[in-house]
């Protein structure tokens, strides 16, 4: 299912926006020399809606510099962007966590602003994860929450997840718990969906197991069919609270306050690998797992105008460049097979969703349009 | 690994990055603060913010951002951003915590770019003496419903800010009803009505508000320390007091064990502020965000640095502090609100003492006087608070000349307050202005009041606002009321006096009250009364 989804990707976002790309790629050898003999571009600034800390690795810096390209940011969740009121002329690219907010943005540009040339690819993907702790992960073993795969990775079982939601669990309602002793349900901690990707994620993974096994693609009849499923669902977000914005700051109060604050999150796999190649001890003892099923955010680039465009394009081609994704967890769309092989050499244990024989399902993503009913209709 | 130099390009989020790429604060950091073009960036910020003037006054050395701060509060200034205040006075707001901008429909629209700065949670810090009765060590595991169920059996007394406008004071009323009435979820609407009978218990024990947690602090300080055992605060307002060394006792901090609500102060820039601004705001967030700041921010105003490597050096204590589920609904917050003013709050007593002598007749002051309170009563409930005498409130006028005027006490009711109010208006309008100024017998004569008043209905709030424009010259003397003020029981003594500085009166002697009784000189030449009486009763 995942080689599908990535050949579909590809076929669908590359054939029709690159013309070049294919043989950019087998030339990737030829680069540094390009570099030195183009060192003197004229450098084009590319106003990117979005941000992540891929950009301000400085490697990656200098490569888009000798490329002809500086970045300046705006750190705003995927939904925020496309919110934006002068998205179409203060920006060039809008850097989304999904495809499926790609697609929002693009409607967002297309309805407020009349921008129809808009188009978008997705250079890197990253599968969605719970980061957690190792007392968390004992307490939820014995929920039958979670269990250890074959290759040593965590999996968290939503439907079980879902279950102790329903029973309305709270931690120290675990039998046997001495560690965690907080009157506080058990739910998984989000940003908060409407505004930003990764808490979306959730819902999508959430709706697909209540939809036994398949995206919803009729809000509606999904709520008349299955009404105490969504409500469930919908007080696995009401519950929680308050929630954060955007992804980055949730993962750096997770990072700062330990289990007592957040058990357990819902991130990007990226965010726990680059953290673990750049800064391991902030990391301390938190516990990868992955959600079964999960699903893949692919990190979607939006432009509407040469720049973007040309910025796009060596994104997507830019060996070096696709290097470096992969120095911050990004799984690069044309390197999909040995991902996993680079973690394990770099001492990161990841999940291998792309071996058939993994235990942890892929879960295919309502359409942009469904999932923004859902997160409307349950995430708040 | 390599620390690069960042062009301002990077902005925001390069602090971060480089804290997480491992740079952590090498003497190279420092000379690579973004700077730019001058700009003065206003910003509307929680009041306790103006602890960071120091760090704020090198920012603008650094990076060339000069902040101008207006203080308020969190609830207020997220209303203000809602209502569209904010949009034309001021480039950015830094609030104590952002959940209010998810709160108010169409705040969270008039932001651009957040940037989380730094954090405290919301303690209780009580008198150590108070604590060892208890039985409340540092690692005794502390719960809201522990905490409410000592303020219940009057082992307990507590400060705490007003929750209508203040994060700290609705933290506590959050925490509490979560505790009594929630299954372990943010609050739902009908719990808030389950929770009201321990919540009425739990506020009988409030003996200190104040209309944020940064005057709550302050006031603190000021009263006789027996007259509050605990205070519900900032960690960091905590912190600071303890080491400020001007309490006889110390506070400990109690972190209760069912979830504490950490604010984690997020400055955030406007929508509709101009591009110059947002350039500026996006030096100053990367500044703010530096290893040196954080480390600075952490040393100087005891708040929590974002990055988990400054932490970690840090002593914040041992305890483990879960995270209160913190109603993000509107009508839940509204809910809260309301019964806390409606039902829960301790309802105030206020005693006006006031000069009607001859000299009250020059300048219109008695004119202005009669004008101020009368505005009391028409303000509407809806005018913010203190803008009008509440529901509950307790009044009482002792007017003085020559000799003391009988007390007049006007009762609010619950419900249907107006006529009482309608009451209260005719009676100012027939204050007259003739005489001397026995000032001291008539602080006498309010004291007695309140005494007789509270042997009747103790718990109440009692405040003394004193405004009299001239100099002592009849009855009593100064030190025979300091005297007389010696022999009252805590309990009545604890009422403070607010003198307002009026005409000709001594600014000594309005000194002297206000540090003997721990209440508030409030300048009477400065502000006109119709400011000062909301001021005073706002905080009530």
């Amino acid at each position: 299912m995942r080689t599908d989804a990535v050949l579909l990707a590809v076929v669908v976002v590359l054939v029709p926006v690159l013309l070049g790309t294919a043989a950019a790629l087998r030339r990737g050898g030829e680069a540094d020399v390009r570099r030195i003999g183009e060192a003197a571009v004229p450098v084009r600034t590319i106003r990117m809606a979005g941000d992540s800390e891929y950009f301000t690795d400085p490697d990656v810096v200098r490569e888009l510099e000798l490329n002809g390209f500086r970045i300046e940011q705006k750190p705003k969740g995927s939904v925020g962007i496309a919110d934006l009121s002068d998205l179409d002329t203060a920006y060039d690219v809008a850097n989304a966590g999904s495809d499926n907010a790609a697609d929002h943005i693009i409607t967002a540009l297309k309805e407020n602003h009349g921008v129809t040339t808009a188009s978008k690819i997705s250079p890197f993907s990253s599968p969605m994860v719970i980061i957690t702790y190792q007392p968390i992960v004992a307490l939820l073993e014995k929920e039958g929450i979670a269990r250890k795969s074959d290759n040593g990775t965590w999996v968290f079982e939503v439907s079980a997840y879902l279950e102790a939601v329903r029973q309305k669990k709270r931690w120290i309602d675990i039998q046997g718990n001495a560690v965690y002793r907080s009157t506080n349900r058990a739910l998984i901690s989000t940003t908060d969906p409407t505004l930003s990707n990764s808490g979306g994620m959730l819902m999508a993974i959430e709706t697909y197991v209540a939809n036994d096994g398949s995206p919803v693609n009729d809000v509606a009849a999904f709520q008349q069919a299955r009404p105490e499923s969504a409500q469930l669902i919908k007080s696995t977000f009401v519950d929680q609270g308050g929630k954060l914005w955007h992804t980055p700051p949730l993962l750096a109060l997770f990072l700062r306050d330990g289990m007592s604050r957040y058990p357990m999150g819902m991130f990007y796999e990226k965010d726990y690998i680059n953290t673990k190649l750049q800064d391991p001890a902030a990391l301390g003892e938190a516990v990868l797992m992955y959600p079964n099923p999960t699903v893949i955010s692919d990190n979607t680039f939006v432009w509407w105008g040469q720049a973007g465009q040309d910025f796009a394009n060596l994104l997507s081609t830019d060996q070096k460049l696709i290097d470096l994704a992969e120095k911050h967890g990004y799984h690069a769309i044309t390197n999909p097979v040995r991902f996993a092989n680079d973690m394990a050499g770099k001492g990161v244990t990841i999940a291998n969703l792309d071996d058939s024989q993994t235990d942890v399902t892929v879960a295919p993503l309502p359409t942009e349009k469904k999932l923004t009913q859902l997160i409307t209709e349950l995430g708040k | 690994m390599r620390c690069p130099r960042f062009a301002r390009v990077l902005t925001v989020l390069a602090a971060a990055a480089m804290v997480l790429a491992g740079c952590d604060a090498t003497p190279a950091q420092t000379d690579q603060q973004p700077s730019g073009p001058p700009y003065t960036l206003r910003v509307l910020a929680s009041a306790e913010l103006g602890d960071l003037q120091g760090i704020l006054d090198d920012a603008a050395n650094a990076t060339g951002v000069r902040v101008q701060l207006t203080p308020s509060t969190t609830l207020t200034i997220a209303r203000d951003i809602a209502d569209g205040k904010a949009d034309q006075d001021y480039d950015a707001a830094w609030l104590a915590s952002n959940r209010y901008l998810s709160i108010y429909p169409g705040a969270q629209a008039k932001i651009e770019e957040s940037t989380l700065t730094m954090s405290s949670p919301v303690v209780l810090g009580v008198r150590t003496s108070v604590a060892d009765q208890l039985g409340w060590r540092e690692d005794t595991p502390v719960s809201w419903s522990d905490i409410a169920r000592a303020a219940a059996a009057h082992q307990l007394t507590f400060g705490m800010s007003d929750p209508g406008s203040s994060n700290s004071g609705l933290s506590a009323l959050v925490g509490v009803a979560t505790a009594v009435a929630g299954d372990g979820a943010a609050l739902q609407p009908p719990q808030v009505a389950r929770a009201v009978p321990r919540l009425r218990e739990f506020f009988d024990a409030q003996t200190l508000k104040s209309g944020s947690s940064k005057e709550l602090a302050d006031t603190y300080t000021r009263r006789p320390e027996q007259s509050v055992d605990a205070l519900v605060e900032y960690e960091s307002e905590l912190l600071t007091l303890n080491r400020t060394g001007s309490l006889r006792e110390p506070l400990r901090l109690i972190y209760p064990s069912d979830g504490v609500a950490t604010a984690d102060y997020t400055l955030n820039s406007l929508v509709s502020a101009p591009q110059a601004a947002k350039d500026a705001y996006a030096r100053l967030s990367a500044y703010l965000r530096t290893d040196d700041i954080q480390g600075r921010i952490m040393r100087e105003t005891h708040r929590r640095p974002i990055s988990p490597h400054l932490l970690a050096q840090a002593d914040f204590g041992v305890h483990q502090s879960f995270e209160l589920p913190f109603p993000d609904r509107l009508d839940v917050v509204d809910d809260l609100v309301a019964t806390y003013y409606g039902t829960l709050r301790k309802p105030a007593r206020i005693v006006y003492v006031l000069d009607t002598s001859g000299s009250m007749a020059e300048d219109g002051r008695l004119d202005a006087l009669k004008r101020a309170l009368t505005s009391l009563t028409r303000a509407g409930a809806s005018s913010g608070p203190g803008a009008s005498f509440q529901t509950r409130e307790q009044v009482t006028f002792v007017p003085f000349s020559s000799t003391v005027g009988t007390p007049s006490t006007f009762d609010v009711p619950e419900t249907e307050p107006q006529a009482v109010l309608d009451q209260i208006y005719k009676y100012v309008q027939h204050l007259p202005a003739v005489g001397g100024t026995a000032l001291y017998d008539a602080l006498i004569e309010a004291y007695r009041t309140i005494d007789r008043q509270a042997a009747q209905d103790p718990d109440r709030i009692t405040t003394v606002v004193l405004l009299t424009d001239g100099e002592w010259n009849k009855g009593s003397t100064p030190d025979a009321f300091d005297a007389f003020y010696r022999t009252l029981g805590p309990d009545i003594a604890a009422a403070p006096v607010f003198p307002i500085r009026y005409g000709d009166n001594s600014n000594a002697a309005m000194d002297h009250l206000a540090t003997l009784t721990g209440g508030q000189v409030f300048d009477g030449r400065a502000l006109p009364l119709t400011t000062i009486f909301p001021l005073i009763h706002g905080s009530q």
